[in-house]
């Protein structure tokens, strides 16, 4: 008689042991619940919840219509943006303006967040230093000019990152809970000063 | 040696153990350059020595090159060859192509390392875009891939018209389980060697000026990527397989066919798992990456299988040889083989390399933690602590079988082992902390002009300790299995405690094997408390944030 586990029956399934991580990432609100898995649920909205705050957002729009290719289109917008938003101290501070600015890249729309451009390009970003308030909704807009990129938020303890690829517009939303200064840095190797390719965002 | 794998080794035909022994050494002159790669990387890094970052970015490209391409390939394919040649003791088969494939992995050595000195360093992958006013660069170096594709191709072939001929000739009724293992192991290996084409003829072309610039290598990088992580680890349960029975005589209780049938589940679960390398990539849709991660949860399966197959069946052949408690079979095994030592501590860190992957292939954990340093802090408990010991431990069976010459010094060399494991989970405990905090990878000089947090110059330091304690005794280890290659000096019987006999006692019925399965569950177990230190950081993370997608 052989003993349970030297079966092979109990041998393959044990097998299957990094599949139960599966009950974790369900629990967390990562991963499709076994209902929605099994096409049993009606409302397979319902099990995707979010992951911390990573979840998969829909992508409202880009402003204003404009013509070229979306690299042009991304360089003219992050020119209006620089533009637009610069404060004396060089800072870029996107926020509602008064004048009656026409709505457009990076304008405010009352129904939706506001656009944040950023650009990163070798070995700097363009904004290099911006300015965000904490609790108001942005969404980023990003792109590499020359090689691959990317761009990680630090916040201390962990970061949030984005690989950002040449000519391909990125968007991400965010809001800021809480003010601080926060350190952002290239996240894909970009050639000899890789190193040095940083760029600051305080939340006020 | 219980086994017959040294007196069939010894007996192979002078030419094909010639062949065996320039592989052989190949392989780990590529390793010890490697190793040095990785060192001077290390001491940078650690800032233990002041060097630019371009010169620490190019000690770091012939670290990745060399280990990740020359050592790990040119190791399986001697030792492929050199198993798959006593399967048939005749030797090998085709000897011009695995003749031919060995020089043009050599040649392909020689071009990378030529590459890796030129230009911008590319690091191992080789980003065409890094090249773009450097074409002789881009050609150069992919020179070096192509021609280690075509290698990994010849002589790969070798050992598969090896494994063949006794059935073709009618001498073989039914292959073994490990001649079949052998068998699909080659196979990979060929297809490796067409991604790698596939990978690198498109920047060879453009830096010849014959096609446009390759916009899509990246795509194809990870193909070829994807193939070069999980082959190894196929190498590396099929060399556990092998050693066990060589070094305790046990075979599988569990019968040929079932192992054949694991060995094939690669073939299976390896090719739909390779999504979650792009996790971070702004173009694939949300449906993808949902996708990708459930796929991904079945990377483990023929590797855990594998796992339990082989200490199952130690764990049985040592109860009916007398051992007892629950752990006391253990004990019983011929630590005192420097291959022992080097398979037995492998096992330790697959099992901690596989707790971390299992964070990775999580798609929302991807913007927290995909190029950050959790990723080579888990690879090296992979590429380091479970290949690199595994094959050096075949090495340690095989070229001494095939030269004469015994191990020297193996009190020593079976420490070895012991502490590169040591270094490794300096390394890789700091590593996987420094990546949870943001830590980024790829990069040498981690101040950004003071604005970076001071915890991560003290985890930094911790891993640079660590990786020099890694390296130094992989060093030494990798030494000591060279040595062996030298003309012969000293002969002899080896010694006693060297094996066990396990293989003649009759096995007791009902015997209970409970380390795998308890080995399982801490695994497991690591997966869940890792996994969840990543969700519990993002959910603290002062940002609310969706997207990333692409237009």
């Amino acid at each position: 008689m052989q003993h349970l586990t030297t079966r092979r029956g109990f041998i393959a399934g044990l097998g299957f042991g990094g599949v139960s991580l599966y009950g974790l990432w369900a629990a967390y609100g990562a991963a499709p619940g076994p209902l929605t898995l099994l096409g049993l649920n009606s409302h397979p909205g319902d099990d995707h919840g979010e992951a911390g705050h990573g979840t998969e957002a829909g992508h409202a729009g880009h402003g204003a219509a404009a013509h070229g290719s979306p690299a042009d289109e991304f360089r003219r917008g992050l020119d209006e943006f620089v533009a637009r938003y610069r404060l004396p101290d060089g800072i870029v501070h996107p926020r509602p303006l008064d004048q009656g600015h026409h709505a457009g890249h990076g304008a405010h729309n009352d129904s939706g967040p506001l656009e944040v451009y950023l650009l990163a390009e070798k070995w700097f970003y363009e904004p290099a230093h911006l300015r965000l308030d904490a609790g108001a909704a942005y969404r980023f807009r990003m792109m590499a000019a020359d090689v691959s990129h990317g761009a990680s938020i630090q916040f201390g303890r962990g970061g949030r990152m984005i690989r950002l690829r040449p000519n391909v517009v990125a968007e991400m939303e965010a809001t800021f809970e809480r003010p601080g200064s926060f350190l952002v840095y290239c996240t894909v190797y970009c050639g000899q000063a890789h190193d040095f390719m940083q760029a600051r965002i305080d939340v006020v | 040696m219980t086994d017959s794998v040294k007196a069939r080794l010894a007996a192979l035909p002078a030419s094909d153990r010639r062949l065996l022994r320039a592989i052989s050494a190949a392989a780990l002159t590529a390793l010890a350059l490697g190793i040095l790669g990785g060192l001077l990387t290390a001491l940078a890094r650690g800032g233990l020595i002041e060097v630019l970052p371009e010169t620490a970015y190019r000690y770091l490209t012939v670290h990745g090159v060399s280990i990740f391409f020359y050592w790990l390939y040119l190791a399986q394919t001697a030792l492929l060859l050199g198993f798959a040649a006593i399967e048939d003791e005749r030797g090998l088969a085709r000897r011009g192509l695995a003749h031919a494939g060995f020089v043009a992995m050599v040649a392909g050595f020689l071009f990378s390392m030529a590459g890796a000195h030129m230009g911008t360093p590319l690091l191992y992958d080789g980003a065409p875009a890094l090249a773009a006013d450097k074409p002789l660069t881009l050609l150069v170096f992919n020179a070096g891939y192509l021609l280690l594709g075509l290698g990994l191709m010849a002589t790969p072939a070798a050992a598969i018209a090896t494994l063949l001929r006794p059935r073709r000739e009618g001498r073989q009724a039914t292959m073994s389980a490990v001649g079949f293992a052998l068998f699909a192991w080659a196979g990979f290996l060929i297809v490796s060697g067409f991604a790698a084409l596939h990978a690198f003829v498109p920047g060879t072309l453009w830096a010849l000026g014959l096609a446009p610039f390759p916009a899509a290598q990246g795509t194809n990088w990870h193909i070829l990527f994807h193939n070069m992580h999980y082959l190894p680890l196929m190498a590396t349960v099929l060399m556990w397989y092998v050693l066990m029975h060589a070094l305790t005589g046990a075979k599988s209780v569990f019968g040929e066919r079932f192992s054949k049938i694991v060995f094939s589940a690669y073939l299976v679960f390896v090719p739909p798992t390779s999504l979650y390398h792009m996790f971070l990539e702004p173009n694939p849709p949300g449906a993808v990456r949902v996708t990708g991660s459930l796929l991904s949860l079945f990377v483990s399966v023929p590797t855990l299988t594998a796992f339990l197959i082989i200490v199952a069946s130690l764990e049985v052949h040592a109860r009916a040889n007398g051992a007892r408690g629950l752990f006391g079979w253990l004990a019983m095994l011929p630590w005192r083989h420097p291959a022992m030592a080097a398979a037995g501590l492998a096992v330790v860190n697959m099992a901690l390399g596989l707790v971390f992957a299992f964070v990775l292939i999580q798609e929302k954990l991807a913007p927290l933690l995909s190029d950050t340093f959790f990723v080579p802090a888990y690879f090296h408990f992979f590429t380091v602590g479970t290949v690199s010991l595994t094959l050096l431990a075949a090495f340690a069976v095989m070229l001494p079988a095939l030269g004469g010459r015994a191990l020297p010094r193996p009190g020593l060399l079976r420490l070895m082992p012991w502490l590169a494991t040591a270094g490794l989970l300096l390394f890789g405990g700091a590593g996987v902390a420094a990546g949870y905090l943001g830590v980024p990878r790829r990069v040498i000089d981690i101040s950004y002009a003071g604005e970076a947090p001071a915890v991560w110059h003290t985890l930094m330091a911790v891993v640079g300790a660590g990786g020099i304690l890694m390296a130094l005794a992989l060093f030494a280890f990798a030494t000591g299995v060279a040595i062996s290659l030298l003309p012969r000096r000293t002969a002899g019987p080896e010694p006693a405690e060297f094996s066990v006999a396990w293989g003649g006692a009759a096995l007791r019925p009902g015997a209970a094997a409970w380390t795998g399965p308890a080995s399982v569950l801490a695994i497991v177990a690591g997966m869940y408390v890792f996994t969840a230190i990543g969700f519990e950081l993002m959910r603290s993370l002062p940002v609310a944030a969706t997207g990333g997608g692409a237009h």
